[in-house]
């Protein structure tokens, strides 16, 4: 055991059923792999899980496993491992963890004895792409320093909001994103030794769009109700199998589970704390996964997050039985985030409003959630989430009347951390809350 | 009018003059930043290539719009973006290289309003749909300047555009080889000043300049003196001569480098032949040596590390360099993933290779001078 581990529960507490069920869920996919006698691929996560599971291969996502690490605060030894071989501390924490724990089995052979779950079980294949940021294929592409396994990287570029995609060039980024996962099943065929199962494909992607939109019913369900049965901590549970497990029966049982749940908890105004003084929303930058359980400090003050948009839900899209490539299905059914399905439905202008894959504006959020504040963190080793909150602080400052608080800290390095600063800045954000209140 | 050398440090210590002089008899300037927006493009459109950069100044503006933790280099071009320093410029062409470049375009966009204002997505796979999906990109931003600049970019001005870009980039590699000899005939601190001088004035007057240069070099008795090593720079963004005068202050000559402002912009052509779009998308896609850019593993590790980083391998034995200073500007994430690598690749050539990461501000540069010239008694 290492020296970190289990010396204190940071974990926060869960509210609804099916988010102590996730858990379990991910302690399967990494028992699975080391134990069933079916291929391994390390993947970074990229929302094309349909296709392992048409292939019949069980995918590990080391960005999870570093999650999962950071929760048990175990992470620390990784992370000295890839620092010791020279990759700056201020590299993305995930990738440290990947690559430290990579190198450390490289060192002795075997899997370090600390590893929750077992450890990732060795993969036959490597697939990132460049999907949201740059540490996707540049963690994976370095992963050959320590483990002698084919690699795959592909291109995913998604532009930016209000950057002027015609119907044309739009086009052309769909022939692109096409022509590329063409190129991963043509890599993964070779790599496995046999052909893509079209058919499975189509049967998966299809119940992945039904999962989607349970994903993305009870999501909004619980984030639109009063009082809101589903907090945001739940939630940075419950998106997993929709991440990582997508296009399973396991997943669309999950979200049929968590959709009947809310919506009972809805029908029953079955709450999470006596009464919500402040309506908050986590507006960008991923949560600090080794100390969550400040969200019950949150919550012990009469303040809930009802919403986070660090996983936030796709919108169910109406795709036509016309399209049969089961790949243009998979990349229409993510093609409306939740944000910008909510403006179009109230009508909101999404223009100046910049943001891009990584931080979607918290304005969407605000007015249909009935916020009363916005929480968003800074993270020492993420560019992908973090460049651009200064900018929608502003906007956010400029549109609406709730005031943006942003704290600073990292996703896995519990060493950039601050508990007693977070929860001094937080204090004091409820008094300016309190404050505004009587004002008005 | 002062000639070469002289000229060349005339314009560095004062960016954007000419570019202004330029814009008052009538011209448009169009700004860019990074080195993936085909200059060729905006040279055949008649606009004055502008190379956006940044400053060792305090950052003060910038703070309230881009965060802390992201590329100071970023940082310090929005920051003079936003004292209007920049408002010479007309238009922009923002591509999407990295994380921090791309994810500040609406911000600029926002912040530091120009009349034209385009993105370029770059894609960081070099399959042939990439080339493909690249070419297209170019071809978009091609059409929008003939809109905004109202003049037609035929084939025949872009062919004309490459040649002109392409006589720059072999005079810029013609006077990068004589910093082979030793002592080399132009120290790394004036090259610095040529690179700057070069990303802000229109080609036909950098030619000029560089053909001034070079016969002032050839025959100078002035040049710098012998040293006890022979350095190659790697990194990213440097745009200023303190680092590398840091480094020969202490003691070595800077024969060689890749650097953004350095041999990455020159060192490989374009190609005249054929469907000259195409051609700029061969070029910045594939011959730009970016640890942005993704290339594919041709089969074993030596392999592949030999398709990333060989060129600095030929760099090494070619300006006969002793060891090499690895410069990382803080989170520049696909460098940072890099490093390590390059470090481990090329000392494994017998190349010495010494490890710094800054901040762009040079605030530890006492810090820096101890390490480097303890770095050349080991490999002296």
């Amino acid at each position: 055991m290492y020296k970190g581990e289990g010396k204190y529960k940071t974990s926060a507490r869960h509210w609804t059923i099916s988010a102590r069920k996730v858990r379990g869920l991910v302690k399967d996919m990494y028992t699975r792999a080391l134990v069933e006698d079916k291929p391994v691929a390390w993947v970074m996560l990229s929302m094309i899980n349909e296709l392992f599971v048409a292939m019949d291969v069980l995918p590990v996502y080391p960005e999870n496993y570093a999650g999962l690490c950071a929760t048990k605060r175990v992470g620390e030894p990784f992370m000295e491992r890839a620092e010791a071989d020279g990759f700056s501390n201020v590299t993305c924490s995930y990738a440290r963890i990947g690559l430290g724990y990579a190198g450390l089995w490289k060192d002795t052979g075997e899997i370090p004895d600390f590893a929750p779950d077992g450890g990732m079980a060795k993969p036959v294949m490597l697939i990132g792409s460049s999907v949201a940021c740059d540490t996707r294929y540049k963690w994976f592409q370095t992963f050959s320093r320590y483990l002698d396994v084919p690699c795959y990287n592909f291109d995913m570029p998604i532009p930016p909001a209000g950057s002027g995609r015609s119907t044309e060039t739009r086009l052309h980024y769909l022939n692109y994103f096409i022509a590329q996962i063409r190129g991963l099943i043509a890599f993964m065929e070779k790599t496995l030794g046999k052909k893509m199962d079209w058919d499975k494909l189509d049967e998966v992607v299809r119940r992945s769009e039904k999962t989607n939109a349970l994903w993305y019913n009870s999501f909004i369900l619980a984030a639109s109700t009063e009082p809101c049965p589903m907090p945001a901590e739940d939630a940075l549970n419950n998106f997993v199998p929709a991440f990582f497990m997508s296009g399973s029966v396991e997943a669309l049982e999950f979200y049929q589970g968590l959709y009947d749940e809310v919506k009972q908890r809805v029908d029953n105004k079955i709450g999470i704390i006596p009464e919500e003084k402040y309506r908050l929303i986590w507006g960008g930058g991923l949560p600090p996964w080794h100390t969550m359980d400040i969200f019950n400090y949150v919550e012990d003050r009469g303040a809930i997050f009802v919403f986070q948009t660090s996983y936030q839900p796709f919108a169910p899209v109406e795709i036509p039985d016309t399209v049969t490539d089961p790949l243009i299905r998979m990349l229409l059914m993510r093609s409306m985030p939740a944000g910008v399905r909510i403006a179009r439905d109230r009508g909101m202008s999404r223009s100046g409003l910049g943001g891009f894959s990584g931080l979607t504006s918290p304005v969407f959020f605000v007015e249909p959630f009935n916020a009363q504040g916005v929480v968003m963190s800074m993270l020492r080793s993420c560019r992908g989430t973090t460049i651009g909150q200064l900018h929608q602080k502003r906007l956010l400052e400029e549109r609406s009347s709730v005031p943006v608080l942003i704290l600073e800290s990292d996703m896995c390095d519990v060493r950039d951390h601050s508990e007693s600063e977070w929860k001094m800045k937080l204090d004091a954000f409820f008094e300016t809350m309190e404050a505004r209140k009587k004002d008005s | 009018m002062v000639k070469g050398l002289a000229r060349a440090k005339e314009l560095y210590e004062n960016r954007g003059q000419r570019a202004k002089e330029l814009r008052g008899d009538g011209n448009k300037v169009m700004g860019y930043i990074c080195c993936f927006p085909p200059v060729e493009l905006m040279t055949a459109g008649g606009f004055v290539p502008y190379r956006i950069t940044g400053s060792l100044e305090p950052i003060t503006e910038a703070d309230a719009y881009l965060e802390t933790l992201m590329c100071p280099y970023v940082r310090s071009c929005l920051d003079l973006g936003l004292k209007k320093k920049y408002d010479f410029v007309d238009g922009m062409i923002w591509p999407h290289t990295c994380d921090n470049i791309q994810k500040t375009y609406d911000i600029w966009k926002h912040y530091v309003p120009h009349s034209y204002f385009k993105y370029l997505d770059v894609p960081h796979m070099t399959d042939p749909s990439s080339y493909e999906f690249f070419t297209k990109e170019i071809d978009v931003v091609k059409e929008s300047l003939e809109e905004f600049g109202g003049i037609k970019i035929t084939e025949e001005r872009l062919k004309e555009a490459i040649a002109a870009h392409n006589e720059n980039r072999a005079l810029l590699r013609q006077l990068t080889a004589l910093r082979k000899q030793d002592p080399p005939l132009i120290s790394g601190t004036e090259m610095t000043r040529v690179m700057m001088a070069v990303m802000g004035i229109p080609v036909d007057e950098a030619n000029e300049l560089l053909r001034d240069i070079i016969e002032e070099v050839s025959t100078r008795k002035d040049g710098p003196q012998k040293k006890a090593a022979r350095l190659l720079v790697y990194g990213c963004e440097i745009d200023d001569i303190a680092f590398i005068k840091l480094v020969e202050d202490s003691g070595a000559n800077v024969v060689i480098d890749d650097l953004c402002f350095g041999t990455r912009y020159y060192w490989d052509d374009v190609s005249n032949d054929g469907n000259p779009v195409k051609n700029l998308a061969d070029r910045y896609l594939g011959k730009i040596m970016c640890p942005r850019t993704y290339r594919r593993s041709p089969g074993t590790r030596q392999k592949d590390l030999d398709n990333r980083f060989g060129y600095l391998k030929d760099f090494a034995k070619d300006f006969n360099v002793s060891g090499a200073i690895l410069y990382i500007i803080r989170y520049c994430d696909t460098f940072e993933f890099d490093v390590p690598e390059v470090r481990d690749y090329l000392q494994d050539a017998g190349i010495p290779c010494l490890q710094l990461e800054d901040d762009y501000s040079l605030t530890s540069i006492g810090g820096f001078k101890t390490r480097i010239e303890a770095f050349l008694e080991m490999i002296g």
